[in-house]
Order: structure tokens, then C-alpha cells, then sequence
């Protein structure tokens, strides 16, 4: 008998999974996407959970590529921002498994827009003392030293992160002093992860191995805008096939400005035409613990805004 | 005994819903001067009316689940004025009120404010139920992108000479450092010059409704002021900078001309317009926690 209502508790369960908009309810805050909808080409964007961790912030969205989980995962490893102006990515650059300097010279041919500018001030008047960019005691050695150096320096500041992500991950990630508060990536990323258990629990398989940083699928830096100023990034992406789909793990575990983290979560489920993506933003930034009431509802709103232009662009690229 | 308990039971049900949430603070003080400038006064008068002003203003937000966040604060506002003999104006207008709001996100893109102002307005130290008004706003703010919002609203206030005043306006980033703030009652346009300093130019509407004392009329030799509504209407053009002293605290110095000012007992069908233009200088302190 007990046997029996196992198996009609287990036919359920199979019945729930079957169902990707239900199982995406289950795990996530997107509750009641609409795929006919989504599948028409419509981006469905929503708050996640509101964090008690003041810096925290989580977006989630639901869109339809018109092509299967197999492609889908392909054009998400080849897919660069920077083909797109508006995203206001200015470089992309795909790092291999043993990174060099070399791997940053794009670098010397930045835009010489005002955000560059901006950073490249930042860095040639670089005070230890009150540091503007997100380095440890260590980097801040190699920046401030004037000419025509910034770009060789951030090429030595990110060559030494990328190496140190390969060697241990998120975890390995040199220490900085930011306003005063010691602000380690992999905390960051746990505080994030801690706030949303349902997701963490859904990708707990992934979001593993952020921390060993083996298994990656793409390693990747960028130089990209961040209100008015220009800010350098190291990112590394993570799959994982799952029964009757696939999860993609994307964390940018360094910013020399704007956040301190950023882990976009992808899960991704066959359907009809295509695969159905449902994916998690989750920010540590210092500037959002600064903002309340409706400031930070406004970023929230803007941070949604921008995000569906990534995924816009992304979906128009795949198809 | 069963009420002191009711009491306490209520009391420890708000600490306990009020646990864990993100409670937030905005305090703000304004002291502002202006200089003489040549006012009308009616009957062929004219006359110099220099000023000063004070504003307090503490409001908590309380976020309510993942939902609405309400507003609740109070709001002291003060006008003095340096007067002519035998001016038919007022040389206090003060206002003390609470405010009561709710903000709220509407689906992806529309931030909505609703706050109303319960307080008294008056233009006497003694307060009566007929100084009592209740003005609000309903605003609502369009996020087209991080760098463009467009914001449309409506200011009521049933004491006012237009009861009902709808605006529009936009907040743009159109440069790296350049914003266009054209947002009432402080339009402006903004240049960041580094992350603790914002230099602006704009405007700034001024307009609130007050009620004279009961005799105010009877002491200017214009019976038909007792007991009116006067509308005090600034329109100001300045230049300012923005200092963010920390994450939680910015100052704001602002000077420019009070370019119209006008007194407006429209119920009773005076008003004296101010003649000349008046310098201003003011100082404005903000913390948010």
C-alpha cells in the first residue's frame, strides 16, 4: 500500500517536472509566465525575493530562443555584448586555458571614449589610501604609474585573477579593501546565494563549481560602462546538462567598478519551436546598499530594463 | 490592566512584523535667504519684502513584503518675512504636517508615488481645525532605461487657486556626465564632476497654501483677508553644487534670483506680485539611512 502512494507521489512529481512553466514556478519567482506568449518573442522580466542583505539584488527572467538546448548553449558560448553599441560593452575577450598578458591586448586599443578616459584617470591617479577601483594592496602596487601604462596594468591586475580563478575559483580571489570593509568575491556570492534557497537548492549541482573554478566552459574578460565610467571584468561561464534540459552558470567574479559580483543562473527546458530559458540575476553592489525606498525600487526597475535588453539582443543574435 | 496588555501585545505583534525588514530613513533640512525685492502691495504701494525660509522633513519607509513600501514622517515648513509698515501680508507662513505615502512598482516599468500632507497651514501661531488641509500627489515615473524616465503627476491641494496641477517631465542621461532633470518643482540640468560633486543650473517652483488668522484683515485695514487662503507662489533660478559627504549624507549650496513671488488671496481676489527680481542663497543638508 505504502508502496502504491509512493508511486502515484512519484508519478506527480514526474507529471510537475514534465511541465517546465511549473517547474519553473516551483524554484523561482516568475510564477505565471505565459509561454505562448514568450514563445511570440516577449521577454517576461520580475523581482526576485527581496534580500535582507542590504547590497543584494535579483532579477529573474523567462524568454523563448528559437533554436534547441544544444544551439542555444553554443551561441550563449560564442555570444559577445560588444557587437551590440547599446549594451555599451566596448570589449569582449575570450580567455584560453592557461591565460597571458598577451590575452589583454585589446586592451591598448580601447575606444577613447569619456568612460575610458575616466578609467584610465582613475588608474594613473590611483591613491592606495582611497582607492575608486575594487583592487587588493597587492594589484594597487602595478596601477598609478602614469603614461601609457593603464592598459598594462590592468592586463597584469586581471592575468593574476583569471590565474588564481583557475587555481581554486571563486574562492581563491585576492581580498580588497572597499570603504572600509574587507570584501571578499566568494562571500559575496554566498551571501547572494543564501538569500535565494530555493535556487541555490535548483542549482546546486552548478553553482558548485564555482568555487573550484575546473570545468568552465568559457573564461572571458570585458571593459564595460558603469554610470559614466569604465570598469574591467573577469567572467566565467558553467554547464551542466540536467534530465530533459540544462543549467548555465555565468559569474563575473571581478569588477574594478560598479559590483562586486554578478552570478546569472540560466535553466534551460525544450519546448516547442525552441528552448524556453528561464534566468537569475544576482548583484553584490556597494552603490545598492546605499540606495532605499524608491531609489532602490528604481534600480531594481532599471536593472530589469537593462537586463532585457541583454537577453533582446541575445534571442535576436540566436535566431 | 487589560488595556495595558492589549497594549503590549500589540507592541510586540508590530516588533515582531517589523523584524527583519529593511527600514529607511530620510531627513532633510533646508534654511534658504532671499534679499529685498520691490513688491506690490496694492492701492498704488509698493514696498521691499526680503525673507527667509526653513523646511524639516523626516520620512521612514517601510518596505511591506516584496511588495509596496510605506511612507510615514512629518513636514515643518516656515516662511518670515521682513515686511513694510502697514503691508497687507503676513510676515509668518509656517505649515506642520504629517506624511502619509505609499511607493509602489507597477508591473515592469512604472514606479508610483501617493503621499498626502494631513497638517496644518497657517500663517498665525494659533492653530485651528480651519487651518487644517490635506494636499497630495500621485506621481508616477515611466523607467524607459537606466538613463531615461519619463514622469508624469498631479499635485492637488484644494486651497490652491488651480486645485488640481498636472505635470510631465523627464529624467535624462543624454551624456556620460550630463543629466537632464526636468522633473517639478526642481527642474535642472546636472553635471557630475566626480562621484561626491554634482553641479547644477535649473528652477524651483515654489507653492503652498496657507490660512490667515481671523483677524488678519481687520489688523491691514482689508477686513475681507479674515480667515483667507493665501497662496505663496516662488519661482526661483539658480546655480548649486551637490556635495555627497558619504554614502548616507549630502549638502547642497544653491544661489541664484527669486525672479516671482506672489502672495495670492485668490478667494478674496487680492493679490501682491513682487516687482523686481531678489537674490537668494540657500543650504540644504540630506541624509539617507
Amino acid at each position: 500500500m505504502l508502496r502504491r502512494i509512493s508511486s502515484v507521489f512519484a508519478l506527480l512529481s514526474v507529471g510537475a517536472w514534465a511541465d517546465p512553466v511549473a517547474e519553473m514556478a516551483a524554484f523561482s519567482s516568475l510564477k505565471n509566465v505565459d509561454l505562448a506568449k514568450l514563445s511570440a518573442g516577449e521577454v517576461q522580466t520580475g523581482r526576485g525575493p527581496t534580500m535582507s542583505f542590504p547590497r543584494g539584488l535579483a532579477i529573474e527572467s523567462a524568454f523563448v530562443v528559437k533554436a534547441p538546448i544544444a544551439r542555444t548553449l553554443e551561441l550563449q558560448r560564442q555570444w559577445s555584448p560588444a557587437r551590440h553599441p547599446e549594451l555599451k560593452v566596448w570589449l569582449h575577450g575570450e580567455l584560453p586555458a592557461k591565460p597571458t598578458a598577451d590575452d589583454f591586448r585589446q586592451l591598448a586599443s580601447a575606444p577613447t571614449n569619456g568612460p575610458v578616459k575616466a578609467l584610465i584617470a582613475a588608474t594613473e591617479k590611483f591613491d592606495a589610501a582611497k582607492p575608486g577601483l575594487k583592487v587588493s594592496a597587492e594589484e594597487a602596487k602595478t596601477l598609478g604609474k602614469g603614461g601609457s601604462a593603464w592598459s598594462g596594468a590592468w592586463a597584469s591586475v586581471l592575468l593574476g585573477r583569471a590565474q588564481a580563478f583557475n587555481a581554486g575559483g571563486v574562492a581563491r580571489q585576492p581580498a580588497y579593501v572597499w570603504k572600509g570593509e574587507t570584501i571578499s568575491a566568494a562571500d559575496e556570492l554566498g551571501r547572494l546565494l543564501k538569500e535565494v534557497p530555493k535556487v541555490r537548492a535548483h542549482f546546486s549541482g552548478i553553482t558548485s563549481a564555482l568555487t573550484g573554478g575546473g570545468g568552465k566552459t568559457a573564461h572571458y574578460w570585458e571593459l564595460f560602462d558603469v554610470q559614466g565610467e569604465a570598469a574591467l571584468s573577469l567572467g566565467a561561464t558553467f554547464e551542466k546538462t540536467t534530465p530533459g534540459g540544462a543549467q548555465t552558470a555565468d559569474v563575473q567574479y571581478f569588477a574594478s567598478g560598479g559590483y562586486f559580483v554578478l552570478l546569472t543562473l540560466y535553466q534551460m527546458w525544450p519546448v516547442e519551436g525552441g528552448t524556453l530559458v528561464w534566468r537569475g540575476d544576482y548583484i553584490a553592489s556597494p552603490e545598492l546598499g546605499e540606495l532605499h525606498g524608491m531609489e532602490r525600487m528604481g534600480s531594481g526597475a532599471a536593472m530589469m530594463k537593462q537586463i532585457r535588453q541583454f537577453v533582446t539582443a541575445f534571442v535576436k543574435d540566436a535566431k | 490592566m487589560t488595556t495595558r496588555r492589549a497594549i503590549f501585545a500589540a507592541l510586540s505583534l508590530a516588533a515582531e512584523a517589523l523584524a527583519g525588514a529593511e527600514i529607511s530613513h530620510q531627513s532633510d533640512a533646508e534654511f534658504s535667504l532671499t534679499s529685498s525685492a520691490r513688491t506690490d502691495l496694492g492701492h498704488d504701494r509698493s514696498g521691499d519684502v526680503s525673507g527667509l525660509s526653513a523646511l524639516i522633513r523626516e520620512v521612514v519607509s517601510l518596505p511591506l513584503g516584496d511588495g509596496p513600501q510605506v511612507r510615514a514622517g512629518f513636514d515643518w515648513q516656515r516662511f518670515s518675512f521682513a515686511l513694510p509698515s502697514r503691508a497687507p501680508l503676513p510676515n509668518t507662513l509656517q505649515s506642520l504636517s504629517a506624511v502619509v505615502g505609499l511607493d509602489l512598482q507597477l508591473f515592469d516599468s512604472w514606479l508610483v508615488r501617493i503621499e498626502a500632507q494631513p497638517g496644518f497651514y497657517s500663517a498665525s501661531g494659533d492653530l485651528s481645525a480651519r487651518d487644517f488641509n490635506v494636499p497630495f500627489i500621485i506621481g508616477g515615473s515611466y523607467i524607459a532605461s537606466a538613463d531615461l524616465q519619463w514622469i508624469v503627476g498631479v499635485s492637488v491641494n484644494v486651497d490652491r487657486a488651480i486645485p488640481v496641477f498636472p505635470a510631465v517631465g523627464v529624467r535624462w542621461k543624454f551624456a556620460d556626465r550630463w543629466v537632464l532633470n526636468a522633473v517639478l518643482p526642481r527642474p535642472r540640468l546636472e553635471f557630475r564632476r566626480s562621484k561626491e560633486l554634482t553641479l547644477y543650473g535649473g528652477a524651483d517652483l515654489r507653492s503652498s497654501s496657507f490660512r490667515v488668522s481671523r483677524d488678519f484683515g481687520d489688523t491691514h485695514g482689508a477686513p475681507k483677508l479674515n480667515r483667507a487662503v493665501v497662496d505663496l507662489t516662488e519661482i526661483r533660478a539658480g546655480v548649486g553644487a551637490s556635495w555627497k559627504v558619504s554614502s548616507w549624507l549630502a549638502a547642497e549650496i544653491e544661489a541664484g534670483v527669486v525672479a516671482y513671488r506672489n502672495f495670492d488671496f485668490h478667494r478674496a481676489d487680492e493679490n501682491y506680485q513682487s516687482k523686481a527680481g531678489a537674490a537668494y542663497g540657500q543650504l540644504v543638508i540630506g541624509a539617507k539611512f
